[in-house]
């Protein structure tokens, strides 16, 4: 389960993240939402261990961020919105070296790599530079390797970037495969309609705050909309404000 | 123009500074930085400042010698400081600044030649380095005016050398990447040491074929006894000024044309990287896993080795003992002692790698930062990664004087491989002295480089010591113990 309570992150003067709660249950897809800049990534890399808390408690299976950000590596598989790889690595050095930091015995190392590259059709990479592949490939990489120890928790930030639709429809039963195991999986996204299909649960997260939670369904009445797009930019004050701003780009361009 | 090198300088040092844990940790402290690290006022002249008081103490040394002679001689010892300095900062940095992916929104701009804009951005910081060379400049014009001038014009030639020279490294070793490994990639890579090791030897190799045809032809001889025509050698000429303005025209219009000729290879480098075609095979993925530290040197020389010019960077140390073991071969006496001075040398120089070992992981560092990686495991293969270069290459010195001395050599044998792993060691602690497990990138500069020199110094001169006092094979004993001891408690704090 991860709990989070009035976390904060401020970076200089800009309050990243202000004051947002919220929990993940055991076996439960919790989506993120929110547009550029509202603190999704922050809360995620807060959450994933990789930056620290200005304030707030964040517990991840019981265990606190600001105190074992090591233990919470050690349980946590993330993901980022752009895959930042070792380019002059080959993926298999660069599956080896994860598998030689995280103390994952070979045989699993070599028996789950194996898996993953036959689902995202990757045989043909291996001996590639990585550097030298495209970005939907690289993301592949990436997301293997955040999946390679077999984490309890996964943290996917904007993971579907780039990936081609059998890709995507593999992990997106991939996730649900997880969830029914029982694991935490806090997912964001800005396709709204993949959010929509797999999310339990969702927050919508605006400036640094979360302005609405609950399942698609219970937003959807709350906004009184039809679909998850149109509540979130209903939600975000920029429903009205799109048919404007389109004009006035038509009139300058 | 100067604007968007400006800019550049900004985006690096900022870039630099959110991967620096003893800062980036800390908002107040990284506020007050970020005014002093973006601007190029701030950073390079308090750098060009402290460079300019250290140039005193050169100058001491040139303002006693009354000889003319003399004075050149020393002058071109000294002008190795901006040649050196200049293709290290070329060498790593540039691979250092495109790592970071600074030139990518250049990249869609129409802009002819933008690696003149990184030729710029790295020049920046050479700077302290020429400013170093002022107070030696100044002191020889009050005596000798048109010498003094002269001297100027060497000390800015050391600096575009070096540039020059480094950008070609990069060009040549650094820039091109290759589609995937090859069966013969480890005869590639050696292959890859052995040219940049050749390629900065070049003014060695000058001066050694200069001596060679000053000994078999006469008729030449007087030419080549006079003036040295090799870079640093040829500053001695200060006092000649004909022959000296002749070298200085030659230098520039040689290396000039070089310098516009590999300016447009690079951008082409960097626009469009060339990609050499690689072993492609489909097949099974083998696991083949170390202990944490010894995966990340292995990833740290691969990365060196494909993608980077930093090695020539790791390869200073090197470089610096390369004078004495010709002198020693063409002499054909390599006696104890002196292997012994090259190993302590050795040792000594390796903290130099420390600034391009910290700098192998660019952003690089984010994903590195996802996984279960304490500091420690971190400075221990940092540290390792800095002693394998100086320790083979110390290996190398006792292998030859092996073979000028017999068994008595294999007593240094220890010593090739525990000195740079106490200089890698006293570096990395020195660079990560901060509280908790963070990994990062700390800011390495050139004053920080002399305090770890200066606190090697005096950790080599204990461990030093018993070979002086003791006898032969007692002494190298009992320093190698102290060696290990020291090594020990080194690990010990970074644990």
């Amino acid at each position: 389960m991860i709990e989070v309570e009035n976390l904060v992150k401020v970076f200089g003067s800009t309050r990243a993240v202000n004051g947002i709660s919220f929990t993940v249950h055991d076996g439960e897809i919790y989506g993120l939402l929110g547009p550029n800049g509202s603190g999704k990534s922050t809360t995620m890399k807060i959450l994933a261990g990789i930056i620290k808390p200005t304030s707030g408690k964040v517990l991840v299976n019981g265990l606190d961020v600001s105190k074992a950000p090591m233990k919470i590596k050690e349980i946590v598989g993330y993901v980022p919105e752009t895959p930042v790889l070792y380019e002059s690595l080959t993926p298999v050095e660069f599956f080896n070296l994860i598998g030689s930091i995280r103390g994952i015995p070979k045989d699993e190392l070599e028996d789950r790599v194996n898996r993953f590259v036959e689902a995202f059709e990757l045989k043909s990479y291996l001996h590639k530079y990585i550097g030298s592949l495209s970005f939907g490939t690289r993301q592949k990489i990436s997301l293997i390797s955040a999946l390679l120890h077999d984490p309890e928790v996964l943290i996917m930030d904007e993971s579907m970037n780039g990936l081609d639709p059998k890709s995507a429809r593999i992990l997106r039963e991939l996730l649900l495969e997880f969830k029914a195991e029982g694991r935490n999986i806090v997912f964001s996204t800005h396709v709204l309609q993949l959010a929509e299909m797999i999310c339990d649960r969702v927050g919508v997260i605006y400036n640094g705050e979360i302005i609405a939670e609950g399942t698609v369904e219970e937003l959807k009445e709350f906004a009184h909309e039809e679909n998850l797009e149109d509540v979130f930019l209903k939600l975000t004050e920029s429903k009205d404000e799109i048919y404007s701003v389109v004009q006035a780009l038509k009139e300058s361009l | 123009m100067f604007e968007i090198v400006k800019i550049l300088y900004r985006e690096l040092h900022y870039q630099m500074l959110v991967r620096n844990p003893m800062i980036a940790n800390n908002e107040r402290k990284f506020q007050s930085q970020l005014k002093n690290a973006t601007s190029i006022k701030r950073g390079v002249g308090t750098q060009a400042v402290t460079f300019f008081f250290l140039g005193f103490m050169l100058a001491g040394g040139v303002a006693f010698v009354k000889n003319e002679l003399q004075m050149g001689i020393m002058f071109a010892s000294y002008a190795l400081i901006p040649f050196i300095f200049s293709l290290y900062t070329t060498t790593v940095n540039s691979s250092y600044a495109l790592s970071m992916g600074l030139f990518e929104p250049l990249k869609p701009l129409p802009i002819e030649v933008g690696s003149v804009y990184l030729s710029e951005l790295l020049l920046i910081d050479t700077i302290p380095a020429f400013t170093m060379m002022l107070p030696v400049v100044f002191v020889i014009l009050y005596s000798h005016p048109l010498a003094g001038i002269l001297a100027l014009l060497w000390a800015l030639i050391g600096v575009f050398l070096g540039h020059t020279l480094g950008l070609v490294i990069y060009t040549v070793f650094g820039a091109r990447t290759s589609e995937g490994t090859s069966r013969f990639g480890a005869i590639k890579n050696l292959g890859k040491l052995i040219g940049v090791l050749l390629f900065m030897s070049i003014f060695y190799v000058g001066n050694y074929m200069q001596n060679y045809v000053r000994e078999h032809i006469e008729a030449l001889a007087p030419f080549f006894i006079k003036y040295s025509f090799a870079y640093p050698f040829s500053a001695s000429s200060i006092f000649e000024p004909l022959q000296s303005i002749e070298l200085i025209i030659f230098y520039t219009t040689v290396f000039g044309a070089i310098y516009i000729v590999t300016l447009r290879k690079l951008w082409q480098e960097i626009v469009e990287p060339a990609v050499s075609s690689g072993t492609a095979y489909r097949g099974v993925f083998k696991a083949r896993t170390l202990p944490g530290v010894l995966a990340l040197t292995l990833k740290d020389f691969k990365v060196i080795f494909r993608k980077s010019s930093m090695i020539a960077g790791l390869l200073i140390p090197v470089y610096f003992v390369l004078p004495q073991i010709f002198i020693a071969l063409s002499k054909g006496e390599f006696s104890l002692l002196l292997a012994t001075g090259l190993v302590f040398g050795l040792g000594w120089f390796s903290s130099i790698g420390a600034d391009p070992v910290i700098k192998i992981d660019g952003k690089e560092l984010d994903f590195l930062r996802t996984l279960p990686l304490t500091k420690k495991t971190f400075i221990l293969s940092k540290s390792l990664t800095m002693s394998v270069i100086p320790a083979v290459t110390g290996f190398v010195v006792i292998g030859m004087a092996y073979y000028y001395n017999g068994g008595q050599a294999l007593y240094l044998i220890s010593h090739a491989f525990i000195l740079p792993l106490m200089t890698s060691l006293t570096a990395m602690n020195y660079f990560y002295r901060y509280k908790g497990q963070e990994i990062g990138i700390p800011k390495t500069n050139m004053a920080d480089i002399i305090v770890i020199f200066i606190i090697v110094g005096v950790l080599f001169a204990i461990v030093g010591a018993p070979i002086l006092i003791l006898s032969k094979p007692v002494g190298y004993a009992v320093s190698a113990v102290i060696g290990l001891i020291i090594i020990g408690i080194l690990t010990g704090i970074s644990w």
